[in-house]
């Protein structure tokens, strides 16, 4: 037996060695490469799932403004534009195409793999007195017929998506003053410097300092103010408040409650 | 037999590979002692000071063993104590260079190297950028003209016309008022010379550059909420925690942030309040055992006539005190009664002093301490009017003695608080009428006094005018008080209406 191990020794080790390529051979994967598209909510701020937008924050001179989606495909890319389905999910929208809002048709270009859909918004007198909401949501085509249920956050916390996203995406808007969606997170300068949200606090807010755009938080973005600024604004508002209630005693919000300011 | 031959040879060939590896370098290189440059100190001293503007020449030795006529590159730069960036000055041997960086401390190089050879040496010192009027004492005079400002340096020079000089041949206009200022009390400001204002009730108040007198806008500049105009800045003060800084405006207290280049007031406090020109920022000094300050700022309501404070690092409220009677103090902080003549610190940290007058003109003495209960109330006296303070209007407080010196008729007059007496301890020659009284002071509160706010220190100057010429007296204030005779005189002013003491860190 020795002497044949010997006698053969290159043959045995050429046998062994190409066992063990063999033991590597990748197995080729076979799925369906079916696209899909979703809308990217990790490019939001804050609230991912909804805004809500007013045009009593912006210029009387506003008439329509956009809102824009970002969306983002799955699988691979292609050499064709490719048009993006999101469309508005009628059962839950109360506005109307058309006289509210419009979709504009938007594609994800040829080699892209992502596009924002812009959302027209209109400002309709009958937005003064309601609020109307516009449901979002991605439906299948035949560019994209990978149905995509969530979608889940790049960001790991212990190995896990640290979020999940649900599909749509709700657009909240009217032309009366409404609560900032960021009023109460974390860190908000809303809550800091003001407080307690209230409708008539957050009217007084805007009437002092003359400012209707806040950014996410009052302290987000390219629009959002300084905190040297923020502290301008208390100091104004302090003192209005102030003023106010000489002249008029306790300043009462829409719940009952007196209108303060936090002491910094 | 041949496979055991093999075995050797392969053995053999591997300890010598391990054996040569641990060979051990001999270093018997070809070492040569190269010729070292040697550059001379660059100062006498630790330290060079040098005036803003002024030309820095140094001429220094610079020697190499062996070489004569050796060629060099050369290259004198600073970087500041900030970590500001290098600023390169001179690339020639000797430096002859304006120095116009910003003022502060600076460590200044410089470095020689061989073109040939590549050696370099390097020698370093300290550099301070100063102000020519950094120190000293700033006087505002009038002149048939108007207003002019001369600086009077702590070396006894005196630089006249300063504001005529610096604002194309303008002078201050009549009334000209008084000089208000603001010292820096820590960060890279420290260094700088003060914000300095010119203040007068009819007007608003507009700001000197403090380095060369020049106008430097209005004092409006600094609110962001200002009130109509003028706007009057009666007197401005910071707080020694955190970066609180408060003025008075218009007979109300502007709030704002002072760790700034230009201090911004960010709103007024807010109450029923007319208030007194003093402002006393509360002072701690790290003492064990005592009370937590909780008024850091104390301030008297002309208006209501009585104390009100306020805490806090934004606008807010001014505050009245604690009702409860309970735990009484000296007075009720609350319902003072009174009109405040002046306030300044005591010799006593967090210990505030404060002088009032009835409506019959009769004078009392107030001390207030830094909390919000009736306990504030730590010191009440009736003024003698033997004393004669009644109708004075010219008040310098120490915080080295429990003294407060005022003018009276035409004599300085010491009033002893602890003692609640008066006496009198200068009075000018014949013909001088005293216009202004100020105490030296230290810009850089020190822990070690047990003082974190501006101090007085030994020094006290009196302005007087005998109707032609405007003098300065420099006294040094004996340790009970007493003035003697003057150590210094300057003259050749205006009528001095308002000195303000300045001192580089």
């Amino acid at each position: 037996m020795k002497t044949i191990f010997h006698n053969h020794r290159i043959k045995f080790l050429s046998l062994i060695a190409l066992l063990i390529m063999a033991t590597c051979k990748k197995d080729e994967l076979k799925y369906e490469d079916k696209p899909g598209i979703y809308i990217d909510k990790e490019k939001f701020v804050g609230v991912r799932d909804s805004t809500s937008y007013s045009f009593a924050e912006k210029a009387n001179t506003l008439m329509l403004d956009t809102i824009y989606i970002p969306v983002k495909i799955s699988g691979n890319m292609s050499t064709v534009d490719r048009a993006v389905p999101l469309k508005a999910d009628e059962s839950l929208t109360t506005a109307i195409s058309g006289t509210h809002y419009q979709v504009l048709e938007t594609k994800i270009k040829a080699n892209e793999i992502i596009a924002r859909v812009p959302i027209l918004i209109k400002r309709t007198t009958d937005l003064k007195t309601k609020q109307v909401r516009l449901f979002l949501k991605i439906e299948t085509s035949a560019e994209f017929p990978l149905k995509i249920i969530n979608t889940k956050t790049n960001s790991t916390f212990n190995g896990e998506p640290s979020n999940t996203y649900t599909p749509g995406y709700l657009i909240k808007f009217s032309d009366q003053l409404l609560k900032p969606d960021t009023w109460d997170a974390s860190g908000s300068w809303f809550k800091f410097f003001f407080g307690v949200y209230s409708a008539v606090k957050y009217k007084f807010v805007i009437d002092v300092t003359g400012r209707t755009v806040w950014g996410p938080r009052a302290r987000d973005g390219a629009e959002a103010p300084t905190s040297t600024q923020m502290y301008i604004y208390y100091a104004k508002l302090v003192s209005a408040l102030y003023e106010y209630e000489k002249l008029n005693g306790p300043m009462i919000d829409e719940t009952g409650n007196q209108v303060t300011f936090p002491k910094l | 037999m041949k496979k055991n031959i093999l075995s050797l040879l392969y053995g053999f060939a591997l300890i010598s590979l391990l054996t040569v590896g641990c060979m051990k370098d001999k270093g018997n290189y070809d070492l040569k002692i190269i010729n070292e440059i040697e550059v001379g100190a660059l100062s006498t001293t630790a330290n060079i000071d040098i005036l803003l503007n002024d030309t820095l020449r140094i001429t220094p030795t610079v020697t190499q063993n062996n070489v004569t006529n050796g060629k060099y590159t050369y290259s004198w730069y600073i970087f500041s104590d900030a970590f500001g960036p290098k600023i390169e000055l001179s690339d020639k041997k000797d430096l002859k260079v304006a120095i116009n960086a910003p003022l502060g401390g600076y460590t200044l190089m410089y470095v020689v190297k061989d073109i040939n050879t590549n050696i370099t040496s390097t020698v370093q010192t300290h550099l301070n950028i100063i102000s020519r009027f950094g120190s000293g004492i700033v006087v505002l005079e009038e002149k048939a003209q108007g207003g002019d400002i001369s600086h009077i340096g702590l070396d006894g020079q005196i630089y006249r016309n300063l504001y005529t000089t610096g604002n194309q041949g303008n002078y201050i206009p009549k009334p000209i008022g008084e000089l208000v200022g603001f010292y820096h009390k820590r960060g890279e400001q420290i260094q700088k010379p003060y914000n300095l204002f010119i203040s007068a009730p009819e007007r608003s108040t507009i700001q000197l550059d403090a380095e060369n007198y020049q106008q430097a806008g209005l004092f409006s500049a600094m609110l962001a909420i200002p009130p109509a105009a003028p706007v009057h800045l009666s007197a401005i003060q910071g707080y020694w925690s955190g970066n609180s800084i408060f003025a008075a405006v218009n007979g109300k207290i502007h709030f704002g942030t002072q760790d700034v280049a230009v201090p911004l007031f960010e709103g007024s406090l807010i109450g029923d309040y007319e208030v007194a020109p003093f402002i006393i920022t509360a002072t701690s000094a790290g003492r064990q055992n005592t009370p937590a300050i909780t008024t850091n700022f104390i301030c008297y309501d002309q208006k209501n006539r009585r104390f009100l404070w306020f805490s806090g690092f934004a606008t807010g409220q001014l505050n009245t005190y604690a009702t409860d009677m309970s735990s009484p103090g000296a007075f009720n902080p609350n319902n003072v009664g009174k009109t405040c003549v002046y306030a300044c610190y005591s010799n006593e940290y967090a210990y505030y002093n404060w002088l009032m007058k009835d409506d019959a003109g009769k004078m009392y003495f107030y001390q207030i301490y830094p909390i919000s209960t009736q306990k504030a109330a730590a010191a009440y006296a009736e003024i003698p009017a033997s004393a004669g303070m009644n109708n004075a209007a010219i008040f310098a407080g120490s915080t080295e003695l429990p003294h407060i010196y005022y003018v009276s008729g035409n004599n300085i007059m010491l009033y002893d608080y602890k003692s609640n007496t008066a006496k009198l301890v200068y009075t000018p020659s014949a013909g001088e009428q005293i216009t202004d009284l100020k105490f030296s002071v230290s810009r850089v509160a020190e822990f070690n006094t047990f003082y974190r706010i501006i101090r007085t220190t030994g020094k006290i100057y009196i302005a007087t005018y005998n109707g032609t010429e405007g003098k300065v007296q420099e006294f040094d204030v004996s340790a009970t008080g007493d003035l003697g005779s003057p150590v210094k005189k300057y003259g050749g002013f205006g009528k001095i209406t308002s000195m303000f003491y300045k001192e580089k860190r």
